[in-house]
C-alpha cells in the first residue's frame, strides 16, 4: 500500500494546468441594487461550489483600518486573506491598489502576472469596478466582464455609456445579465432594457452582445440552477492567474507590516 | 345413433374395449383423462353414415315440402329456434364440431364419387336448419337468431380450410423449434465425436462466450485443422470480429462531443475523468470541456468538479436540453467535450428522457459497459441504449472482470466499436486503447471458480435453448 499514491487521481497533477486563481470582472455602472444583489448571489454560489472568492471593490478606498489590495501588493505575505477556506469569502477595497497598477502607463505590468501568487489556488478573484477602470485593467485580455441591466429607470442609459467606455479596450465585450422581471404572457410585449441595449449595440456599435436572462424575481429552485450555470460560465471564461500561492505564516499573523519597526 | 362411452385405466385398454364393441370400423369421437383413468367416446363408422343419410333425407323432404307449406307463423318459428338452441346447448361444442367436420368430409367424399349430374340435384338440398333461421330472422329476437345462424352455418362453409391463423403460426413455431432442437442435437453429437471441436466448445463456454456465438464460430471451423491451429483459428476469428479503434484515431485524437451512457455504477464519471486526463495530457487542459447531466445522484456534480479542479478545468452542470445546448455553444472551442450522464437501469422509464436529451446533432453516444457483468445484463444494456448509427462502447472495470468472454461476445454480436478500456482506478493511467488481440487472449486465459465452470457433460444444457431469431448470431467473419 505504501507504493500507492495519495488518491486515484494523483496522476492528473503532473500535467494539469497550474491551479492558480481565476480573474473575473463585473462592470459597475450605477445600477447598484441589481449589481450588488447579483454579485452577492454569485459569490455565495462559488463558495457553495468550493471556490474561495475574493472581491476587489474598485469603488472603495483602502485605509489602515480597512486594508485592501494596495497593502496586499506592497506586502504579499500580509495575512489579509487569513480566511482561506472555501466556506468564507473576502471583499477588500481596491481603489488605490488598482490605481497604482494602472499608473504610470509606461511601467504598467500585466495584471495576471502582478496578481499571480497573491490569491489562493482555485479561487475566484472578481474585480468590481467601473468601465473606465476595467477597460484599462483588462486591455489585451480576452475576458468577458459581467454587466447587469435591470428594469430600473437609469439602467439602460448608464449601461450603454459603460459599454462605450469598455469598448476602448479592443475585444472587451461584456456578458449582459438581463435582470428584468418575467412578464405575464397576456401583457403587451415590450422589449426589456437589456434587449434594447443589445439592439443599440448592434445598430450603433456593430456589436453582438451576448445575453443571459436571469430574472431577479423567480422561484428559488430554478434561480439556483440558473445562477449556478452562470457562475460556472463566468469561471469558464475567467482569466487564469498563473503562479503558486504561498500561504502566509500563521505566527505573528496579526502584526501589520507598517507597524514593523527596524531594530537598527 | 349408437355412441358409447368406455372407461379404462389406460387409453390402450379403453381403445381395445371400443374395438371389441364396434369392430374394425370403430370411430373415436373423444378421449379425455378421468380420475380413474381414461374415458373414450366411440361409435361405428356405419352409424355416422346412417346418420348422414337420414339427415340428407330429412333435408330433402323438408326442401321439397318447403314451397308447398304456408309461411311459418311467428310462434312456430320461435318454438323451432328454441328447440334448436336447447339441442345445441345440450351437447358439447367440441363434439359438435368434430361430428360436423367428419360429416362434411364424408359428404365431400361422396360428392366426389357420384356422377357429375348428381351433385346438381343434391346441391339445393342443404341441411334444413341452415335455411330455417334465415327465414325467420326478421321475426325473432335478433340475438338468438344470430346465435343459431352462426352455430349452424359453420359446417356449410368448408370447415377444413378455415383453420385459425394462430394455430397455424403455433404449429410453424413448433416445427421450427423441433427442427432447431434436432439440428442442435445432431451438431452436438458430431461435435462430441470430434475431440478438438468438443474441447474448443467447452473452452469458449468456460471463457464466458455465449452458446450462440460459440456454435456460430465452431460450425465454420475447417475440419482439417489440428488442435493448436484450431485454437489459433478461433482466436483469430474472435479478434477479427471485435471492432476497435486501435488502428484508427482514438477518442482524444478524434475530438468532438461524447456523451457517456450506461447503467448505474459502470464507471461513467471515472471514465470521463480518465478521458479528460488523457486529452489534457496530449493537448493541454484548456482543450477539454466537462459537462454532467447527472442531477439525480447525490454528489455526481461534485465528483466531476473535483476531477475538473485537479485538471484546472470547470465541470459544468446542465439540467435541461436548452442548458446543454448553451453549454455546448460555450465549449465549442474545445477539442473534446465529455458529457457524463445519469446512470440508469436499462428498464428505467427515465431512459427515454435521457436519450432524447443527448439526441443532438454533434453529440456521439458512447456506451460504457462493465466488462465484469453477466452476458445477459450486457445484452440488455446494449439493447436499451441502442443508437441508430454505429454504436460505440467502452469496457470499464476490466481489472475486476473474472471473464471477458461475455463482454467480447456482446460486442461482436451487436457490432459495437470498442473505443477504449479502463483497467483500474487510477485516473488517467488506467485508460487504455482497446486492443482486440489482447482482449481475446485475456478472455481465453480466464479461469473461473470451479463451482461455476461447466463440464463436458453439461454442454447439452447450454445448447438447450433454440435459436429462433436469425439476427441473434449476427454476421460472422469466419
Amino acid at each position: 500500500m505504501h507504493d500507492y499514491a495519495d488518491h486515484q487521481a494523483s496522476g492528473l497533477a503532473s500535467f494539469a494546468r497550474s491551479r492558480g486563481a481565476r480573474l473575473a470582472a463585473m462592470v459597475s455602472h450605477g445600477d447598484k441594487v441589481s449589481e450588488l444583489s447579483l454579485l452577492w448571489r454569485l459569490c455565495l454560489t462559488w463558495v457553495e461550489l468550493g471556490y474561495p472568492v475574493t472581491v476587489l471593490d474598485a469603488g472603495s478606498r483602502e485605509s489602515l483600518e480597512n486594508p485592501g489590495l494596495e497593502q496586499l501588493l506592497d506586502f504579499p505575505h500580509t495575512p489579509l486573506l487569513h480566511h482561506q477556506d472555501s466556506t468564507v469569502w473576502n471583499v477588500m477595497p481596491a481603489a488605490d491598489g488598482l490605481r497604482t497598477l494602472l499608473q504610470p502607463p509606461e511601467l504598467r505590468v500585466d495584471i495576471t502576472q502582478r496578481f499571480a501568487g497573491l490569491f489562493p489556488d482555485d479561487s475566484v478573484v472578481l474585480v468590481y469596478g467601473n468601465a473606465g477602470v476595467l477597460s484599462q485593467l483588462l486591455t489585451e485580455h480576452a475576458l468577458q466582464p459581467l454587466m447587469v441591466v435591470s428594469s430600473a429607470r437609469e439602467s439602460l442609459l448608464s449601461s450603454y455609456q459603460a459599454l462605450k467606455r469598455l469598448m476602448r479596450a479592443p475585444g472587451l465585450v461584456p456578458l449582459v445579465i438581463d435582470q428584468s422581471a418575467q412578464r405575464s404572457r397576456d401583457a403587451v410585449r415590450q422589449p426589456s432594457a437589456a434587449e434594447t441595449l443589445a439592439d443599440c449595440a448592434k445598430n450603433f456599435l456593430s456589436l453582438d452582445l451576448p445575453r443571459v436572462h436571469l430574472p431577479s424575481l423567480q422561484d428559488e429552485a430554478s434561480a439556483a440552477l440558473d445562477l449556478q450555470g452562470l457562475a460556472l460560465r463566468v469561471l469558464e471564461n475567467a482569466l487564469p492567474l498563473h503562479g503558486r500561492w504561498t500561504q502566509p505564516a500563521s505566527s505573528g499573523a496579526m502584526m501589520n507590516a507598517r507597524s514593523f519597526s527596524r531594530s537598527y | 345413433m349408437n355412441i358409447q362411452r368406455f372407461t379404462a385405466a389406460t387409453s390402450r385398454e379403453a381403445l381395445s374395449k371400443a374395438r371389441m364393441a364396434f369392430g374394425e370400423s370403430t370411430l373415436i369421437l373423444s378421449n379425455r383423462p378421468t380420475e380413474n383413468g381414461v374415458e373414450v367416446v366411440a361409435t361405428a363408422e356405419e352409424t355416422l353414415a346412417a346418420l348422414d343419410q337420414n339427415t340428407s333425407g330429412y333435408s330433402q323432404t323438408k326442401g321439397q315440402s318447403q314451397p308447398q307449406t304456408a309461411p311459418t307463423t311467428y310462434r312456430e318459428a320461435a318454438t323451432l329456434v328454441e328447440e334448436d338452441a336447447n339441442q345445441l346447448a345440450m351437447s358439447t361444442l367440441s363434439f359438435q364440431d368434430y361430428v360436423r367436420e367428419r360429416m362434411a368430409r364424408r359428404r365431400q367424399e361422396a360428392q366426389a364419387q357420384v356422377p357429375v349430374a348428381k351433385p346438381a340435384q343434391e346441391k339445393p338440398a342443404p341441411a334444413p336448419r341452415v335455411n330455417s333461421p334465415i327465414r325467420i330472422k326478421p321475426d325473432v329476437e335478433p340475438s338468438r337468431a344470430k346465435a343459431v345462424t352462426v352455430q349452424v352455418k359453420q359446417p356449410a362453409v368448408a370447415p377444413v380450410q378455415t383453420v385459425p391463423q394462430g394455430i397455424v403460426n403455433e404449429l410453424h413455431a413448433m416445427k421450427a423449434m423441433m427442427e432447431e432442437r434436432f439440428n442442435t442435437l445432431a451438431w452436438l453429437g458430431q461435435a462430441k465425436q470430434n475431440p478438438i471441436q468438443s474441447n474448443l466448445m467447452l473452452r469458449m463456454i468456460r471463457a464466458g462466450y455465449s452458446p450462440v456465438l460459440s456454435r456460430a464460430i465452431l460450425e465454420k471451423m475447417p475440419a482439417e485443422l489440428a488442435a493448436t491451429e484450431s485454437m489459433r483459428w478461433v482466436m483469430d476469428v474472435l479478434e477479427r470480429n471485435l471492432k476497435t479503434d486501435e488502428h484508427g484515431t482514438s477518442m482524444p485524437e478524434q475530438g468532438g462531443t461524447f456523451a457517456l451512457l450506461g447503467a448505474t455504477g459502470v464507471g461513467k464519471t471515472t471514465t470521463a475523468a480518465k478521458l479528460a486526463g488523457v486529452c489534457a495530457e496530449q493537448y493541454g487542459p484548456a482543450s477539454v470541456g466537462l459537462i454532467t447531466l447527472d442531477t439525480y445522484r447525490v454528489g455526481a456534480h461534485e465528483q466531476l468538479r473535483a476531477y475538473g479542479k485537479l485538471l484546472g478545468i470547470v465541470a459544468h452542470l446542465a439540467h435541461d436540453r436548452s442548458a446543454l445546448q448553451d453549454l455546448l455553444g460555450l465549449l465549442s472551442n474545445k477539442k473534446m467535450v465529455l458529457i457524463d450522464t445519469t446512470g440508469l437501469a436499462p428498464r428505467d422509464p427515465r431512459k427515454r428522457e435521457l436519450l432524447e436529451l443527448v439526441d443532438l446533432p454533434d453529440v456521439q453516444r458512447v456506451l460504457v459497459l462493465n466488462a465484469g457483468s453477466h452476458g445477459e445484463t450486457l445484452d440488455e444494456s446494449v439493447t436499451a441504449f441502442k443508437t441508430p448509427t454505429a454504436q460505440q462502447a467502452i469496457f470499464s472495470k476490466i481489472d475486476e472482470a473474472v471473464k471477458l468472454g461475455p463482454a467480447i461476445d456482446v460486442a461482436i454480436r451487436h457490432h459495437l466499436i470498442l473505443r477504449g478500456i479502463t483497467n483500474g482506478q487510477r485516473v488517467p493511467e488506467d485508460w487504455d486503447t482497446a486492443n482486440a488481440s489482447n482482449l481475446v487472449r485475456m478472455s481465453m486465459r480466464s479461469t473461473g471458480n470451479m463451482a461455476y465452470e461447466p463440464r463436458a457433460g453439461d454442454l447439452n444444457f447450454y445448447f438447450n435453448e433454440p435459436v429462433t431469431q436469425g439476427t441473434a448470431r449476427g454476421h460472422l467473419d469466419a
